[in-house]
C-alpha cells in the first residue's frame, strides 16, 4: 500500500465519520417549498444548448460568357451590363467560411427569439406568441435561421424562418427527439445530433428536399461535436464512443454528408479524457481538440491542446502559456490568424493568442468558475471576441488590445452572430 | 424502482418526489455539510437544490442519471453558498478546532484533526470533489459527469486539492499540535 493509498483511506473514514454525524430534519420544510413550485417545462433548460461557432459559408455565382458571333457583342454586352446590374443590386452573401461583416446577434429564451444589434443593443423579439421557441441557430449566408419549436415531451420540430423572423415554416415533417446540437453546411443541410431508440446519431438534414437521413456510423455514439469539414462541406467530423460507454474508447471520425467514406481520423483512446472540445480550422486543415494527459509540470498532469494536420494525419501539442496549468477549448478566428481559449489556474479565463504564438497572449474577461458554461468565440470580422453567460450582458474584446466593451443590455442566450458580405 | 419515481416525479407526481427527496437528504446534507463546514449554510444548501430538483426535474433527459444530476444540484449551490459567504463575511475569528469524535484515531496515518485542518483550508470547489470522489465514492468520470466539467479537469481538481492538502498538514506537521483555526464567522 502506497502513501497515497494510505492517505486517501484515511481521508474516507474521516469524512464517513464526520459527514454521517449529521441528522437532516429539515425535509418536510424543503417539501413545503416543492409543492407551491412550478415544474419548468423539458424544454426550457438552458445548459442543454451547447454554443455553436459563428461561421457560415459561400454559395457558387455563375458569370455570364461572351458570344462567340460578333454580331450579338453588342447585344451581349448590353445584357452583361444589365446583369451586373442586377446582381449589384440584389444582397451580397458573405463566404461561407472566412471573414465577414459583423450583423445583428442572436438571442433566445422564455420561448422567444430576439434579435440584437452588432453590439448587443436593443434586442427585440422576432419570433413570439404561445409557442416554446428555443435554439436559433442562423445559416452561414446570414439570410435564414432554424430554430426548434417544442411539440411533446422531449420532442420538437425543426422551424425555418428568414433572420427577421418573417416566413416561418416547419422544415421536416417528423419531430427530433432530444435535438441539441445543430450545424450549418454551405448550403440548405444541416447535421443535427439526436436520440434514436437511446442512441445519439447524427443526422443530414436537407432543408430543400424536406427530408432527414441518420448516418451510419457502425452503432457508435456521437457527441455534441459535429463540423463540417471546410472548404466544400461535404463531410463532417466528429467524436464518437461505443453505445452507453461513458467517456471511454473515443475517437475521432469523418464521414461523407451522403453516408459514404465513414473513417477514422485517430487512434481509439481508452484513458476518458481526450478529444474534448473539438473544432475545425476555418480551412479546413486542422482540427483542434484538448486532453488531459501527462506533463513536466509539477502535478504531472494537465490539459492541453492538440492539432491535427488533416492534410498529414499527424498532431501536434499545442502551448500558448507555459505558466498556464491547463489549455481548453480552442477556437479558431475566422481567418485563423487567432484563437481563443479558457486558460486555467484554478479558475478558468479567456485568452486570446495569435494561431503561430508570434504575439504574447492577452488574458481578457472575468475569471469564471470551471463549472460556468460561457459561450463564446470569434465574432465574424475576426477583430473581436464575444464572451456571453446567459442571463448577462455581454462582453466584447478587442482581439489586437483585448481592450473590452461592455454590451448594454443582458442577452438570455446568445446565439450567435449573423454574418454579413464585407 | 427509482426509476419509476423519477419518471413519475418528472410527470408531475409530487408524492413521488417526496420519496426520492426523503431517501436522499441525509446523503445530500452530509455531504453539503462536508463541503460547506457549517450546519445553516448547509441546511440552506441542500434545501435550495431540492426545491430546484423539484422544478427542473422535467429538463432532466434520462432518469437513470436522477442521483449525478441531483449530486451536481448540490454541489454547485453549495458552491454558490460559499461564495455568498465570502462576499458578505470577511470577519475571521479564531475557533478551537474539534476534540476527535471517534476514539482510536491514533493508529492512523494521520489523525483526524489533521485532515479536518487540512480540509477547511480548500476552497470550497476543491472540498466538492474530494466529497464527491471519497465520501459518495464515485470514480473520476462520474464526479466529472456530477460536477459538469471535463474527466481531466476533475482529476486536475482533485490532484490540486488533495496536494493543497498534504502541504497543509506538511506545514501543520512544522508548528505542532496545539493550533486554532481561522473561520468565517
Amino acid at each position: 500500500m502506497t502513501i497515497d493509498d494510505r492517505f486517501g483511506r484515511d481521508l474516507s473514514a474521516w469524512l464517513h465519520e464526520d459527514g454521517e454525524r449529521r441528522v437532516p430534519d429539515h425535509l418536510a420544510e424543503v417539501l413545503v417549498h416543492t409543492v407551491t413550485t412550478r415544474q419548468r417545462p423539458w424544454w426550457s433548460s438552458p445548459e442543454r444548448w451547447l454554443p455553436v461557432d459563428t461561421t457560415f459559408r459561400p454559395r457558387f455565382v455563375t458569370w455570364p460568357r461572351p458570344g462567340r458571333v460578333l454580331l450579338v457583342a453588342a447585344l451581349i454586352a448590353l445584357l452583361a451590363m444589365m446583369a451586373i446590374l442586377a446582381v449589384g443590386s440584389r444582397q451580397r452573401l458573405p463566404e461561407p467560411f472566412g471573414l465577414a461583416r459583423n450583423g445583428a446577434i442572436l438571442d433566445w429564451g422564455d420561448g422567444d427569439i430576439y434579435l440584437a444589434g452588432p453590439d448587443g443593443s436593443d434586442p427585440r423579439p422576432i419570433v413570439t406568441g404561445p409557442d416554446n421557441d428555443f435554439a436559433p441557430i442562423l445559416a452561414r449566408d446570414g439570410t435564414r435561421m432554424v430554430f426548434s419549436r417544442v411539440v411533446a415531451d422531449h420532442e420538437a420540430v425543426l422551424m425555418t424562418a428568414a433572420v427577421d423572423g418573417s416566413s416561418l415554416g416547419q422544415a421536416l415533417d417528423l419531430p427530433f427527439v432530444d435535438a441539441d446540437w445543430f450545424e450549418w453546411s454551405a448550403d440548405d443541410r444541416l447535421a443535427v445530433v439526436h436520440s434514436v431508440a437511446d442512441r445519439r446519431v447524427v443526422s443530414i438534414v436537407d432543408l430543400g428536399a424536406r427530408t432527414s437521413t441518420d448516418l451510419d456510423i457502425g452503432g457508435l455514439d456521437v457527441d455534441n461535436d459535429v463540423y463540417w469539414l471546410p472548404p466544400d462541406a461535404q463531410r463532417v467530423v466528429f467524436t464518437a464512443r461505443p453505445h452507453q460507454a461513458d467517456d471511454s474508447a473515443t475517437a475521432i471520425y469523418s464521414i461523407g454528408a451522403d453516408g459514404t467514406g465513414f473513417t477514422r481520423l485517430t487512434p481509439v483512446v481508452t484513458e476518458p479524457a481526450h478529444y474534448n472540445g473539438l473544432d475545425v480550422s476555418p480551412d479546413g486543415r486542422y482540427v483542434s481538440y484538448w486532453n488531459y494527459e501527462p506533463d513536466a509540470s509539477a502535478a504531472g498532469m494537465g490539459s492541453h491542446i492538440h492539432f491535427l494536420d488533416l492534410r498529414t494525419g499527424t498532431e501536434q501539442r499545442m502551448t500558448f502559456d507555459p505558466t498556464a496549468a491547463g489549455e481548453t477549448d480552442l477556437r479558431f478566428s475566422p481567418d485563423a490568424t487567432h484563437v481563443v481559449l479558457q486558460r486555467e489556474a484554478g479558475a478558468s479565463q479567456l485568452m486570446i493568442a495569435s494561431t503561430d504564438g508570434s504575439n504574447q497572449p492577452l488574458l481578457v474577461g472575468p475569471e469564471f468558475s470551471l463549472d460556468a458554461e460561457p459561450a463564446y468565440g470569434f465574432a465574424p470580422d475576426g477583430k473581436t471576441v464575444v464572451l456571453a453567460f446567459e442571463g448577462s450582458k455581454p462582453w466584447f474584446f478587442d482581439v489586437g488590445t483585448g481592450t473590452v466593451t461592455r454590451g448594454p443590455a443582458p442577452l438570455k442566450g446568445f446565439g450567435g452572430y449573423q454574418r454579413l458580405a464585407p | 424502482m427509482q426509476r419509476d419515481l423519477v419518471e413519475r416525479a418528472r410527470d408531475g407526481d409530487h408524492d413521488a418526489f417526496a420519496e426520492l427527496a426523503g431517501a436522499a437528504i441525509s446523503r445530500l446534507d452530509s455531504a453539503a455539510w462536508l463541503i460547506l463546514r457549517d450546519p445553516e449554510q448547509a441546511k440552506d444548501a441542500v434545501q435550495n437544490a431540492l426545491v430546484r430538483a423539484w422544478r427542473d426535474l422535467p429538463t432532466l433527459r434520462d432518469p437513470d442519471r436522477f442521483d449525478a444530476w441531483l449530486h451536481r444540484l448540490v454541489v454547485r449551490a453549495c458552491i454558490d453558498e460559499a461564495r455568498r459567504l465570502r462576499r458578505h463575511r470577511i470577519d475571521v475569528e479564531l475557533t478551537e478546532i474539534h476534540a476527535p469524535a471517534v476514539a482510536g484515531v491514533e493508529s492512523t496515518v494521520v489523525d483526524r484533526d489533521q485532515l479536518e485542518r487540512g480540509f477547511l483550508r480548500l476552497e470550497p470547489e476543491q472540498r466538492a470533489v474530494i466529497v464527491l470522489h471519497h465520501y459518495l465514492d464515485l470514480p473520476m468520470p462520474a464526479v466529472a459527469t456530477t460536477l459538469g466539467i471535463p474527466l481531466g479537469t476533475a482529476k486536475s481538481r482533485l490532484h490540486y486539492a488533495l496536494g493543497r492538502m498534504r502541504a497543509a498538514l506538511d506545514a501543520d506537521a512544522q508548528i505542532g499540535p496545539d493550533l486554532v483555526e481561522g473561520r468565517p464567522s
